[in-house]
């Protein structure tokens, strides 16, 4: 047997207090005269060897009570301790790495994984040899630095270690094993990184630049443990991730059906039956569910969901899925804003006095289509004109302009138009029958321009190609109950060259892969060119089902966006600006736990000529409100969003970074069981302490016992 | 001479004083609303004959006359001389004993004064002795209530300070007994019982009526000592140290033994037994003692 703390075996001296306490209890003596001493005598003759063994019992169970509890202190072990780990030896220069990335709040249906990782930190951090010096660094997409150079002062990184939290960030090792390593790299003595963590697969994703960077430090050693990652954990026995969850529905309208996808992924190794996914709109109950079954291991699927939204503003779409061992990703977050009515303009050519005589009646219609009557209440107003009405100084009060089949504009027109784009306006050019195409040779057009225009052609094939579709304009068309583009037909297009330049894309293209529609992005604005007028003597697109659909896809993709990024990654900073009268104002939020408090973060500050606030290292997922001054409703409302590779809980081999081969994702390192722990012992001599620890309660209340039948105080 | 100077000395008629007036109040407050005295007497003398009537009592049927004559007559007698009383007060070392505000000594002369002051006052005789291993203090026999005083001076200037010898003296007693009359005996009993029996069967045997006053003191009752304790003992001077935690049930087993041995004794030879705790109140014992007696005639 040996000690841990045998210093403490010097706690043996105690053992004397019982026999001081003893003997001077039978030094203190009273004296009584007594009359009755013939009954006292019988009593002490038919009692006195009785008394004096248990005078004797109590003394020595006070001794061995004494005794255990120094033994406990000692902390005994009976397995042999590796002199040269942790206990003996020269000191050791260590920086401790503890993964705190969303996939640690696995749980076995014990513990988490954090939880055993923290208590395995903390268990090593206790055996380090006399003289050692610790850091810490907290691991995740990037790394914390409580202790971001050794100290000697273990204590403070043991307190560190307690209070370091589970995040829902993702997980990268790199950033923080070079940190480690560079803490490291000037000192001297016994250097190591002791990483405690998962073993995350996805977190080794930068493998070759680790183990390239490792090599130009190769007397620091690197120790990954996996303690908490038994082959019965949560990636063996299942786990349904909500991976994405995104709109489908074009404009998102208050009071209107809004589709939603949520994509859920089976990341465990059981097949997913039966299990009802919800959907609740801000902290309502939920709203739409979906039953999700035979979703394979491995297997992800598309779940549409139909909601409402009750009214313009922020709001927020959370999509679940019951509990399992892995909490985090059973929820996600979608937050989204609903913008008031916008104004539409329509630029046509006129065949006659009456509207429908425009080349823009199709589109006007499919963009508003209801009647007069409705048509002020519709949430785009739509505004028809001719190439020769249009007010360039009216441009910015449009999100979108369509030109539809529009005759020729003046230069300053085009000039109003490259300047609505700059700034965030969407334009769609749809030349036609009066449209020339040699004036978009004419500056500004080319900047502004997707692809050059030719003149128009009969196709060889005037189908369309067949999906699924990758454009976000079209990807409602991969989905067959949202019908499908095969009858659409082309009779004449204008023939599109592609620009090269960024931002330029194709979306649709005709069987014959001619480019339809295409479409780039021009400063804060995108213009999108079509091939053909929306009239049928061009197309029958005006006629198709699809029509409606990818027009207001259309006006979608190409409206002038809000700035906000309402969906963040957890440690990405919200900004948002703000009235200029809220300048110099305190920020509020209210993180997504049910009993968060709101917290300030902040003032608001100005930032060129524009009063913003900033939300900075938001970490913890869902939805997060944002209140500014004493406003009592939140201001806005955004959503953090875990990494979906979190969710998969394939480990790596644990000798990942010294085995030649680098594990592939999806091979299934999971199974690849977790090297043994090095600290076995230091889990005997905790065991053996709780033991002795218990023997020294046992004993205390036999002396208890014993000296209340006998009316001794202890 | 030397007698009575100690009797009339102020210091002990000072001290006997509050003994005499409490012996006085305790009899007083007992004998308001009595008319009957609690001690019967034995020494009566024939007065008249009188014819039977039914309902008489068939012991004062004249045997003789109905003998000769055939005829039921009752004997009527009349109460000329009053009874004598014998107080026994043990005075060994042991009676010293007290763990309270009063010692057994002290409380076995209050209940002889309370006695013997009762007694005179009904006109009857007093006689009273305090003894150890041997009589040691007489009070010579009286029926005048005038010579309370010099009882209760007797017995407040008695220190105990020799150990018992029970048997011998009751023996003694009993055989210088000349006629019937009540015999009370006060002491704690703590002797043998074999001894007590003995000597109660010698002064049964003298045909009086005996009473034992048992004195105990309330802590050699319930023996509630603690801690580290050497005892030392008040007649034999032998030393015990011991935690008397350890052995009060023993202790308590024994005492209890040794009081029913008592009991029994008393009860083989007739004896009226009552055991005064010196932690209650004299009045109270006393009172209620004659209470007792005075239903039982």
């Amino acid at each position: 047997m040996q000690f841990l703390a045998p210093a403490a075996l010097a706690g043996l001296a105690a053992i004397s207090l019982p026999v001081i306490i003893h003997l001077l209890n039978k030094l203190r003596i009273r004296e009584v005269r007594w009359a009755a001493m013939r009954f006292l005598q019988a009593a002490v003759k038919k009692n006195q060897r009785r008394v004096k063994m248990q005078d004797l019992l109590l003394l020595i169970l006070r001794c061995l009570v004494l005794a255990v509890i120094v033994f406990a202190f000692a902390r005994p072990t009976f397995e042999k301790i590796e002199k040269s780990t942790l206990v003996a030896g020269d000191p050791l220069t260590v920086m401790v790495l503890l993964d705190q990335s969303a996939s640690m709040g696995a749980s076995d249906g014990l513990e988490t994984r954090f939880a055993a990782a923290r208590l395995a930190t903390l268990n090593f951090l206790e055996e380090l040899p006399s003289g050692s010096a610790a850091g810490l660094l907290l691991v995740n997409d990037s790394y914390a630095s409580p202790v971001s150079r050794p100290s000697r002062d273990l204590s403070l990184v043991r307190r560190s270690v307690e209070l370091a939290k589970l995040t829902d960030r993702g997980t990268d090792f790199q950033p923080a094993i070079r940190a480690a390593v560079e803490a490291l790299r000037n000192l001297t003595g016994r250097r190591e990184v002791h990483l405690f963590t998962d073993n995350q697969l996805s977190g080794w994703h930068a493998l070759e630049a680790v183990r390239e960077f490792l090599k130009t430090a190769p007397d620091i050693k690197v120790v990954i443990a996996t303690p908490g990652s038994g082959p019965a954990d949560a990636g063996s026995t299942g786990n349904l991730a909500v991976t994405n969850l995104k709109l489908d529905t074009a404009i998102p309208v208050a009071g209107q059906p809004i589709r939603v996808l949520a994509e859920i992924t089976n990341t465990g190794e059981t097949p997913a039956n039966g299990v009802r996914l919800t959907l609740s709109v801000d902290d309502d109950p939920p709203s739409a569910d979906a039953v999700i079954s035979d979703l394979a291991p491995g297997g992800t699927r598309y779940i549409p969901l139909l909601v409402r939204l009750p009214g313009t503003g922020f709001h927020t779409l959370t999509a679940t899925l019951p509990p399992d061992r892995l909490a985090f990703d059973n929820r996600r977050t979608l937050a989204l804003e609903i913008a008031p009515a916008s104004d539409v303009l329509v630029v046509e050519s006129r065949r006659g006095p009456a509207l429908w005589q425009g080349s823009g009646h199709f589109l006007a219609s499919a963009l508003a289509p209801v009647d007069e009557e409705a048509a002020s209440r519709h949430y785009l107003h739509v505004t028809r004109t001719t190439a020769a009405d249009l007010d360039p100084s009216k441009l910015s009060g449009y999100t979108v302009i369509f030109l539809a089949g529009a005759d020729a504009l003046a230069p300053p027109m085009v000039t109003a138009l490259a300047s609505f784009v700059n700034d965030g306006g969407g334009l769609v050019i749809m030349p036609g029958d009066a449209t020339p195409a040699d004036i978009f040779l004419d500056a500004p057009w080319p900047d502004l321009l997707p692809a050059v225009i030719n003149l128009p052609v009969e196709p060889s094939q005037s189908g369309v190609e067949p999906g699924p579709y990758n454009h976000p304009l079209l990807t409602l068309w991969n989905d067959p109950g949202a019908g499908n583009l095969n009858a659409l037909r082309f009779s004449k297009v204008f023939t599109l060259a592609p620009v090269d330049a960024p931002g330029v894309s194709t979306a649709l293209r005709l069987a014959d892969t001619s480019p339809v529609i295409v479409e780039r992005t021009v400063g804060k604005g995108r213009v999108v060119l079509f091939a053909a007028p929306p009239v049928p003597s061009w197309t029958n697109l005006p006629l198709h089902p699809a029509f409606v659909p990818l027009v207001h896809r259309l006006y979608a993709g190409s409206a002038r966006s809000s700035s906000l990024k309402l969906n963040l990654s957890p440690g990405d900073t919200f900004q948002a600006p703000v009235p200029i009268d809220q300048l110099n104002r305190d920020v509020y939020v209210r993180g997504p736990a049910a009993d968060a408090k709101t917290v300030a973060v902040g003032r608001t500050e100005l930032v060129a000529t524009q009063a913003m606030l900033a939300v900075r290292n938001t970490s913890e997922a869902g939805r997060h409100a944002v209140f500014v001054g004493q406003n009592e409703r939140p201001d806005f409302y955004f959503a953090v969003q875990s990494p979906a590779a979190e969710s998969d809980l394939k480990t790596a081999p644990a000798d990942i970074l010294t085995s030649g081969t680098a594990p592939v994702a999806g091979a299934g390192a999971s199974a690849t069981p977790a090297a043994p722990p090095p600290y076995a012992p230091l889990l005997t001599a905790q065991q053996l302490w709780i033991f002795a620890l218990a023997a020294a309660a046992f004993l205390s209340c036999a002396e208890l016992f014993l000296a209340l039948r006998t009316s001794r105080s202890s | 001479m030397a007698a009575t100077h100690t009797l009339l000395d102020p210091d002990t008629l000072s001290r006997a004083e509050p003994l005499g007036m409490f012996a006085r109040r305790v009899v007083e407050g007992y004998r308001v609303g009595e008319h009957r005295s609690p001690f019967n007497g034995f020494a009566i003398e024939f007065s008249q004959h009188r014819e039977y009537s039914p309902g008489d009592d068939p012991r004062h049927l004249d045997w003789k006359i109905l003998g000769r004559s055939d005829k039921y007559y009752i004997k009527q007698y009349e109460q000329d001389t009053n009874f004598v009383a014998h107080l026994l007060l043990d005075g060994s070392a042991s009676m010293s004993f007290g763990s309270g505000k009063v010692s057994k000594i002290q409380y076995a002369r209050g209940l002889v004064a309370c006695l013997g002051f009762l007694i005179l006052q009904q006109r009857d005789a007093v006689t009273a002795t305090i003894f150890d291993d041997r009589p040691r203090e007489t009070f010579q026999r009286t029926d005048s209530l005038g010579k309370v005083h010099q009882l209760c001076t007797q017995l407040t200037n008695f220190t105990p300070g020799r150990p018992g010898n029970l048997r011998a003296c009751l023996q003694d007693y009993a055989a210088r007994l000349s006629a019937r009359g009540i015999v009370v005996i006060i002491s704690d009993l703590l002797d043998d019982p074999a001894d007590l029996l003995q000597g109660l069967r010698r002064l049964s045997l003298t045909r009086s009526e005996v009473i034992v006053f048992q004195v105990l003191d309330h802590e050699e009752v319930t023996f509630p000592l603690e801690g580290n304790i050497r005892f030392i003992g008040l007649e034999d001077d032998s030393r015990l140290q011991t935690n008397p935690a350890d052995l009060r049930k023993s202790y308590l087993a024994a005492f209890n033994e040794h009081q029913q041995a008592v009991r029994r004794a008393c009860e083989q030879c007739g004896v009226h037994y009552t055991l005064c705790d010196t932690s209650r109140p004299l009045a109270e014992a006393l009172t209620g003692y004659l209470a007792f007696r005075s239903k039982a005639g």
